[in-house]
């Protein structure tokens, strides 16, 4: 028996894990308890700046996402922390789905999340619960009112912990993944001045006034992924097999629904543009600032949205051309070898 | 398709799988045991790197979808799961894979290129109890080097198990491998499998695969390269804050990080502002807009095309330095005499290769008038929405351009105020610079004016209405002052 399970050890992979490279990957309890006990982002409400999401962690969160479709799924990311930065390692899916206002630790959830948490630690892995992640289906990365109380509460009781929003149709139309992490301000501070996102980024007009009363109560932090060097060799040989369908999809047919919402979006913003370039034009002759700062924000955002748009549009169509030029004229140079070949035999 | 190595005696000598049984594996569960096998390796972790497989049957479909780590005992001297533990995080992961339901098909596990071991048997024999047509996903480390090195298949290989009776030629030798009371033995078979992505997963892949330190092709670097050097300076904080043994973990991390910088850097082609200058050329920097906007969607989805257009290119060379090295064919050319064979001519490959050649006139659409009619329309609609993104451009722009205006000095008075509208200084600058008076502003802006105004609808500039007047004045006077 004690052979058997030497031998089986051998076949461990040690030499395919580089612990330099890979070091993201270890984990440290001792250093981490460390850290809670020291809580240093008492001190700065933006305290935490970055994200590093492991590649099987962002992979099954994207996959999540996408199944939930039009309803909003949510989740759980397990991970540490280390100096300014979130290291989410893996994440788990939480038995709740729905609506906006759905999305909320419900008790069925309460009791997942322990035991989930603790069957993991039983195989090694010993990372706590560090953010939580939902999807919001076509309407962007950003957290609406119930979100952000819902991550006020967990910052006052979970910290470190961190919000991750993940947009599945935007993630399918604009052909890379939509996502974005979020810490909320204590209660008591006011950031002076910025909003998150002021404006950059595509909200539909159903949920704008949500975002808009919301948007200066938490911020983004940079988000960036990581993954082993094992997976970078997998990766790559996985391109083997996965090529064909980057050359097989027709974006434009299979996102025709999405497209066409926000065209409707868009026409929709570009009559407010259209008003609040009346009121400016007329009512605004000198710039207040006394530079050239003042810039039409509704202007701004039609301009932004029908970039992003076009920018989707053309790489869909490019994809169809793409295509059309390299199989449709395959047949025709095919045909008269064909024809020539059956007149030998 | 490589034949089980024959010193494997676990493994069946009946070559082809008769069960007719398909795998489609996603990417996931590969990227389940490479982080299981990371983790596991970091952390000094004991034990064998065993693990569960998820995913749906469908008649003789197994899809496999989902993996998760397993926790496994020593009972009676063999290695197996441990039932209750496993029970409870199957559970777990079922209450949240209804739709589609996923359910146990099987494990995996790393083993020799050569296939399962004896000692692999008892977990194997667990699993067939409650799913008889269990499959065993074999990874290989020991291949991955080299099948990286040389582009080809992925490091594992996958199982399905039959009993088969004793046959002479296999000489009773594997003593572990008796089943119970029976003298039939449980071996191997390899199944044939396909990597499934859903376009959602293919995108999620190709995201991991271009951003952190891979360097397979061109990607917006930009967001990338902000978080590692974030990460770095931070390390640099706080091992100065900190002390030593800190500042050794993080300088690996900020190796990782250069590691992965050079890398892409090497491999770019296209750097981030060049995708810039192409395709966004008009006062971007006054407007910084989120890192991913159109240019870099475009770019991007141009270059996996490209890599994947030469990808299928070296396929077809592939296929056809294979034909090339075939032997002439004796039936064409009488010469040759046919009992003379220069190569091992593969009958299997020739007819796949024939069968895809066939099929090629398929994919020409069936009605080809109907087909560009409709390219034609998509086309005109994509048209479109690119116009509408440049008006908009457009109409910020001239607004810009009135603005700054606004707040230069103005070198004499201005005539004809009832005409003015957003663009006008813009008309007025070039009038100017074309050497007419200015005065009155007429050729140019005067015949621009109609169109502007009242056209396309799209953003008007609305001077054109009541009350223009004054306000226009003092709008493009600089408040009259
Ligand atoms: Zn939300």
């Amino acid at each position: 028996m004690e052979a058997s399970l030497k031998s089986w050890e051998l076949d461990n992979a040690v030499q395919l894990v580089d612990s330099n490279r890979d070091a993201l990957y270890s984990y440290d309890g001792a250093e981490q308890s460390k850290i809670l006990d020291e809580k240093p982002w008492k001190m700065n409400p933006r305290y935490f700046r970055n994200v590093r999401i492991s590649a099987v962690a962002l992979l099954k969160m994207v996959m999540h996402a996408r199944a939930g479709g039009p309803l909003e799924v949510m989740g759980l990311m397990q991970g540490k922390t280390a100096g300014d930065t979130f290291i989410v390692t893996d994440a788990f899916r939480l038995p709740v789905e729905g609506t906006e206002t759905r999305v909320n630790a419900h008790e069925e959830a309460n009791e997942y999340m322990p035991n989930y948490l603790q069957s993991s630690r039983d195989v090694g892995q010993m990372e706590n619960a560090v953010g939580w992640y939902h999807s919001h289906p076509g309407y962007g990365c950003w957290l609406s009112g119930v979100d952000v109380s819902t991550q006020l509460t967990q910052q006052s009781f979970q910290d470190p912990f961190l919000a991750v929003v993940i947009d599945p149709d935007r993630t399918i139309s604009a052909g890379k993944v939509e996502i974005g992490a979020f810490r909320t301000y204590p209660e008591s501070y006011k950031p002076a001045g910025e909003r998150f996102g002021d404006g950059y980024q595509t909200i539909p007009l159903s949920k704008i006034e949500d975002f808009g009363a919301h948007s200066s109560r938490y911020y983004s932090l940079e988000v960036s992924h990581f993954k082993s060097s094992l997976d970078t060799q997998l990766l790559e040989l996985l391109w083997n097999k996965y090529w064909v369908s980057t050359l097989s999809q027709s974006p434009l047919f299979t996102n025709r629904d999405y497209s066409s919402k926000q065209m409707v979006d868009l026409s929709q913003m570009i009559r407010k543009a259209e008003l609040s370039v009346q009121a400016n034009g007329r009512g605004m002759p000198v710039p207040k600032s006394g530079g050239v700062g003042v810039k039409d924000t509704q202007l701004e955002k039609v301009v932004r949205d029908s970039n992003k748009i076009s920018g989707e549009e053309i790489s869909g169509l490019l994809a169809g051309v793409v295509k059309d030029r390299l199989f449709n004229g395959i047949g025709e140079l095919e045909r008269p070898a064909k024809t020539l070949k059956s007149e030998k035999s | 398709m490589s034949l089980p190595k024959p010193t494997n005696p676990l493994i069946s000598a009946h070559k082809s799988s008769d069960s007719g049984l398909q795998i489609l594996l996603h990417p996931l569960v590969l990227l389940n045991i490479s982080d299981y096998t990371t983790r596991h390796t970091l952390r000094e972790q004991e034990g064998p790197i065993v693990g569960a497989l998820l995913g749906q049957q469908n008649g003789r479909d197994i899809s496999l979808e989902h993996a998760f780590e397993c926790k496994v005992i020593v009972k009676d001297g063999e290695i197996i799961l441990h039932e209750a533990w496993l029970e409870e995080r199957l559970q777990q992961l079922k209450d949240v894979h209804k739709a589609p339901a996923l359910d146990l098909v099987g494990w995996y596990t790393h083993t020799p290129p050569s296939g399962p071991q004896p000692h692999h048997l008892p977990i194997h024999r667990q699993l067939l109890e409650n799913n008889e047509s269990a499959v065993l996903l074999a990874f290989h480390p020991s291949l991955v080097a080299t099948s990286s090195a040389t582009a080809g298949k992925l490091p594992l290989t996958i199982y399905e198990s039959v009993y088969e009776a004793e046959t002479s030629e296999s000489g009773g030798k594997p003593v572990d491998a008796e089943t119970t009371d029976t003298d039939l033995k449980l071996r191997f078979k390899e199944l044939p499998y396909s990597i499934e992505t859903h376009q959602m997963e293919m995108i999620g892949m190709d995201f991991i695969a271009k951003g952190g330190g891979n360097a397979t092709a061109v990607k917006s670097t930009t967001k990338e390269k902000v978080g590692s050097e974030s990460v770095t300076e931070k390390g640099k904080g706080t091992a100065t804050r900190k002390g030593k043994e800190k500042a050794t973990e993080y300088e690996l991390t900020e190796e990782a990080a250069t590691n992965g910088k050079t890398r892409e850097d090497d491999n770019n082609v296209l750097g981030p502002e060049d995708e810039d200058r192409t395709l966004y050329p008009i006062s971007h920097r006054h407007y910084p807009t989120s890192p991913d906007t159109n240019p870099h969607t475009v770019v991007a989805s141009l270059t996996a095309k490209a890599n994947a257009i030469k990808m299928l290119h070296s396929r077809i060379r592939l296929l056809n330095t294979y034909l090339s090295s075939l032997p002439p064919s004796h039936l064409t050319d009488t010469g040759i005499d046919p009992t003379i064979r220069t190569t091992e001519v593969n009958h299997t490959i020739l007819r796949s290769i024939q069968a895809l050649t066939n099929r090629l006139p398929l994919i020409i659409p069936a009605d080809r008038a109907a087909f560009e009619k409709e390219m034609l329309a998509e086309e005109n609609d994509v048209s479109l929405v690119a116009l509408l993104g440049s008006l908009t451009r457009s109409v910020r722009d001239i607004r810009e351009v009135g603005r700054k205006f606004s707040v230069c000095p103005r070198p004499r008075p201005l005539i004809n105020p009832h005409e003015l509208t957003l663009a006008f200084p813009i008309l007025q600058v070039i009038d100017s610079q074309r050497g007419s008076a200015g005065r009155g502003s007429g050729g140019l802006a005067a015949d621009l004016f109609p169109s502007f105004g009242h056209g396309g609808g799209v953003i008007t500039s609305p001077t054109g209405e009541s009350g223009g007047g004054p306000r226009a004045r003092m709008f493009l006077g600089g408040g009259g002052t």
